[in-house]
């Protein structure tokens, strides 16, 4: 069984390493990547991840917020 | 000797003490003789003026000892009692040679009265020219520490952003992305003006906006997404020298408060304008509406270099709304 993942970074740059990381550990599987925290707020409602690979410093919501809702 | 070594000569005789004072004397006594000569024959202007001045240092140097020995260390009264002591007994002598070689019992002299002028006098430009080398040392020392606080306040462009746009670079590198060397390029670019420009006064003001173009282009790199940015110039820039990093704080500021703040695509625009010896430089960003603002903060450093290095030849204005945010400055080069 693979543990379910999300990423949610405002820098594209920034999920792009992390995708990268992700896809050489073959127990993580990436399921979705958001670019801010109300987009990752929306999928969440519609499914489950195990996982959140979550940035703190963004625009609009903060990562800490975002945990908080 | 040439010229040069002369006045150098001659000023370095004038630091001897002896040889200044020697030089004061030497007016005093050519200004008692002109003036006597005025109202009487050459060689009674001689006599009076050798019979006055050459007991007078008498009296003016024991009053220095007395100031030094004795009024600096604050032993006022002893000083007063010196003082009356130097007065009567140099007046005593002054009077004696004046009658010994006058000998003419119709024409008198106060030497008291004399000996108190000397002192007077010489007492006054003492201190007078002791309060100018202070105030002289007290400009130093103010120019000294204005240097030091500009090289305090020196802007440094925030480590974070070195640190970012590596972290920019890494992830291109992953894709053996073809942007990588270009990247590094500017990157080293900007950090060769950050070192040089912190030992330089003045720049040019083309090396300051194309720093801020590599800047923007990293930071664009980072954020993705499509924002409108913009750097713009107009007029010629060419011979012009402005002090490094002056400008780069206000784009740094564009982006830390609007562009990043951004949840959408946002917009900065930056104008660089030369006009007859003007530089008008504005940014213009949005931003998100609520954010923490730490603007003040975070221009402080910038404005305080402003005001040391531009002083009463710049302006500068602050204009806000809720979602947008823009600074004009002038500079007159």
């Amino acid at each position: 069984m693979t543990t379910r993942c999300m990423i949610v970074d405002d820098e594209p740059l920034a999920r792009k390493v992390l995708q990268r990381h992700i896809a050489t550990l073959p127990s993580l599987e990436l399921v979705k990547q958001c670019g801010h925290a109300a987009e990752a707020a929306a999928y969440l409602h519609e499914n489950g991840v195990d996982l959140i690979f979550l940035d703190i410093k963004m625009p609009g919501m903060s990562g800490m917020e975002f945990l908080n809702t | 000797m040439k010229g040069d070594e002369k006045t150098k000569f001659i000023r370095k005789l004038w630091h001897v003490r002896t040889v200044r004072h020697l030089c004061y004397w030497l007016l005093a006594y050519s200004v008692l003789f002109v003036t006597v000569l005025v109202y009487d024959r050459a060689s009674s202007a001689l006599e009076i003026t050798t019979i006055i001045v050459i007991p007078g240092p008498i009296p003016v140097y024991l009053n220095f000892i007395a100031l030094s020995g004795l009024f600096e260390k604050r032993r006022y009264t002893l000083y007063f009692i010196t003082l009356v002591v130097i007065v009567a007994g140099s007046g005593f002598l002054i009077e004696y040679v004046f009658n010994l070689i006058m000998q003419d019992p119709g024409s008198h002299i106060s030497g008291p009265g004399l000996a108190l002028f000397y002192i007077a006098v010489t007492t006054g430009l003492n201190y007078y020219a002791q309060g100018l080398r202070q105030q002289f040392r007290l400009q130093e020392a103010e120019v000294e520490r204005t240097r030091a606080e500009l090289s305090l306040l020196k802007a440094q462009v925030n480590p974070h952003f070195f640190f970012n746009t590596l972290n920019s670079l890494y992830a291109l590198s992953l894709d053996r992305s073809e942007r990588v060397p270009e990247v590094i390029l500017k990157l080293s670019a900007l950090m060769r003006y950050v070192l040089e420009g912190s030992d330089r006064e003045e720049t040019a003001l083309e090396d300051e906006l194309s720093f801020i173009e590599d800047y923007v282009e990293l930071e664009k790199l980072r954020i993705g997404g499509n924002p409108d940015i913009r750097v713009e110039k107009k007029g010629d820039l060419r011979g012009k020298l402005i002090a490094p990093m002056i400008l780069v704080p206000f784009v740094e500021n564009g982006f830390k408060h609007g562009i990043n703040t951004m949840v959408g695509d946002g917009y900065l625009l930056i104008r660089l304008k030369v006009e007859e010896g003007n530089l008008e430089f504005v940014v213009k960003n949005s931003r998100t509406a609520g954010e923490p603002d730490s603007t003040g903060m975070g221009l402080k450093n910038v404005k305080r270099r402003l005001e040391l290095l531009y002083p009463g030849s710049h302006d500068l204005s602050i204009h806000e709304r809720d979602d947008w945010f823009e600074i004009g400055l002038r500079i007159k080069l």
